[in-house]
């Protein structure tokens, strides 16, 4: 069924954040961005009306998916350092931060990312990466643990609540 | 309290980090956490992650959305773009070639088979016809060389009855070879022709479309060739190239922005 224009414009934030978050740099996520909603507009039939923001994250999801097997690449440390910070961000742990996630593999970073950041339930996370949702709750709890590794010893900063 | 409780699950703890479980089941994991100061630790470091993932992300979620993503959803007409069946290229194809004989394709000539055609197809299929035909050519690539650039684009704007522009493709390595005049049905049609240092030849394509919903960007792919194009309203583009998707994304994005 059609897509509602105006909600699908709503979603571009998001989608450009969680593409970063899996592809690390800028002009590689716009693309992934570009690509998904060009793939959505023209599979808009196949659309039944139910969760939007899930139907084109699934797109989104094995956009990047196959562009990183194409490339197979991690995305590169540091480049999501790069976002303009927020005024108290700590760019050291910054840099940390973006390091160790882009150390993930891709199985453990999409889950992480899809519930942490993009605010997507356990459930929705499971139809979007199109794997029980078991298997996404243990890659999470394994994504949180390898960042919490890799993020001991770094720069530690009192943690502000941004949003 | 020592050793696993086998009725808090690891599950359990990412549930409770995010604070997703049932306030009830909330409570029960957070006096298990009582008695474990080092499973509270790591749920805490989770949470602090949560908070840092944010920090790091949120910002790119801020930024202004570029318009060439606003646009493919703000510009795309609500009927889904379809993409043309094989047979209908073939056939499009072997009219386009002189293999056609005698073979009428809709009641007011190839390419416009009715009233409802889809400019963006008439546009990438024609612009990838004349790419075929011209690009193969060695000695006559074009009909107008770029030595008379200021000439070509005069004569086409004024066979069109619309201003062109031949873009400047120097930045992405290709220089302007020329340009021609092609038939489309009854209608000109306009190719300007590039090559890059290794010989790869680009062309960009523009017929009239009065009145067409201007649609984003769209990308299709033949064998060794691929198209991006696009309906700007009065004028109708394509970009047809060596089938490098990211190259020939590059190129038609750099056409776009100096054509539109």
């Amino acid at each position: 069924m059609p897509i509602d224009r105006r909600e699908l414009e709503r979603l571009i934030p998001s989608l450009r954040r969680y593409a970063r978050g899996v592809m690390g740099d800028r002009s590689n996520a716009d693309d992934m961005v570009q690509e998904c909603l060009l793939r959505a507009l023209d599979r808009e039939r196949q659309f039944r009306g139910e969760n939007l923001p899930g139907w084109v994250f699934a797109i989104l999801v094995n956009t990047c998916r196959s562009r990183m097997r194409s490339q197979k690449r991690q995305p590169p440390v540091g480049d999501l350092a790069e976002v303009p910070g927020t005024a108290d961000a700590d760019p050291a742990m910054r840099i940390a931060l973006s390091g160790a996630l882009a150390g993930l593999p891709e199985e453990q970073r999409q889950p992480l990312l899809l519930t942490s950041v993009e605010g997507f339930s356990y459930r929705e996370t499971a139809e979007i990466l199109d794997i029980p949702i078991g298997t996404v709750m243990s890659r999470i709890a394994r994504a949180r643990t390898a960042l919490a590794e890799r993020l001991d010893g770094a720069p530690v900063i009192p943690i502000r609540r941004i949003k | 309290m020592n050793g696993p409780d086998p009725t808090v699950s690891e599950a359990d703890l990412v549930a409770f980090a995010d604070e997703r479980l049932a306030p009830s089941r909330m409570a029960e994991v957070e006096a298990w956490l009582a008695g474990r100061p080092e499973e509270r630790g790591r749920v805490e470091a989770w949470r602090s992650q949560t908070a840092l993932l944010r920090s790091l992300l949120d910002p790119v979620a801020d930024e202004p959305v570029p318009a060439e993503l606003k646009a493919i959803v703000t510009q795309s007409p609500a009927r889904p773009a379809r993409r043309w069946a094989m047979p209908a290229m073939a056939a499009a194809l072997a009219l386009a070639i002189g293999l056609g004989t005698g073979y009428q394709y809709g009641s007011n000539g190839w390419p416009f088979p009715d009233e409802s055609h889809d400019m963006g197809e008439v546009v990438a299929r024609a612009g990838y016809t004349a790419h075929r035909l011209y690009t193969a050519e060695v000695r006559h690539p074009v009909e107008v060389a770029a030595d008379e650039k200021d000439h070509l684009v005069t004569w086409l704007s004024r066979r069109l009855d619309s201003p062109l522009k031949a873009p400047d493709l120097s930045d992405k390595g290709l220089r302007l070879l020329g340009g021609r005049l092609v038939p489309v049905g009854t209608q000109p049609g306009a190719q300007f022709m590039y090559e890059g240092a290794n010989g790869d030849r680009y062309t960009v394509f523009a017929i009239r479309s009065d009145g067409a919903r201007p649609t984003a960007f769209h990308f299709d792919e033949w064998g060794n060739f691929g198209c991006y194009y696009w309906v700007d309203g009065r004028l109708s583009y394509s970009v047809t190239g060596p089938n490098d998707p990211q190259r020939l994304r590059d190129v038609a994005r750099e056409v776009y922005e100096q054509v539109s």
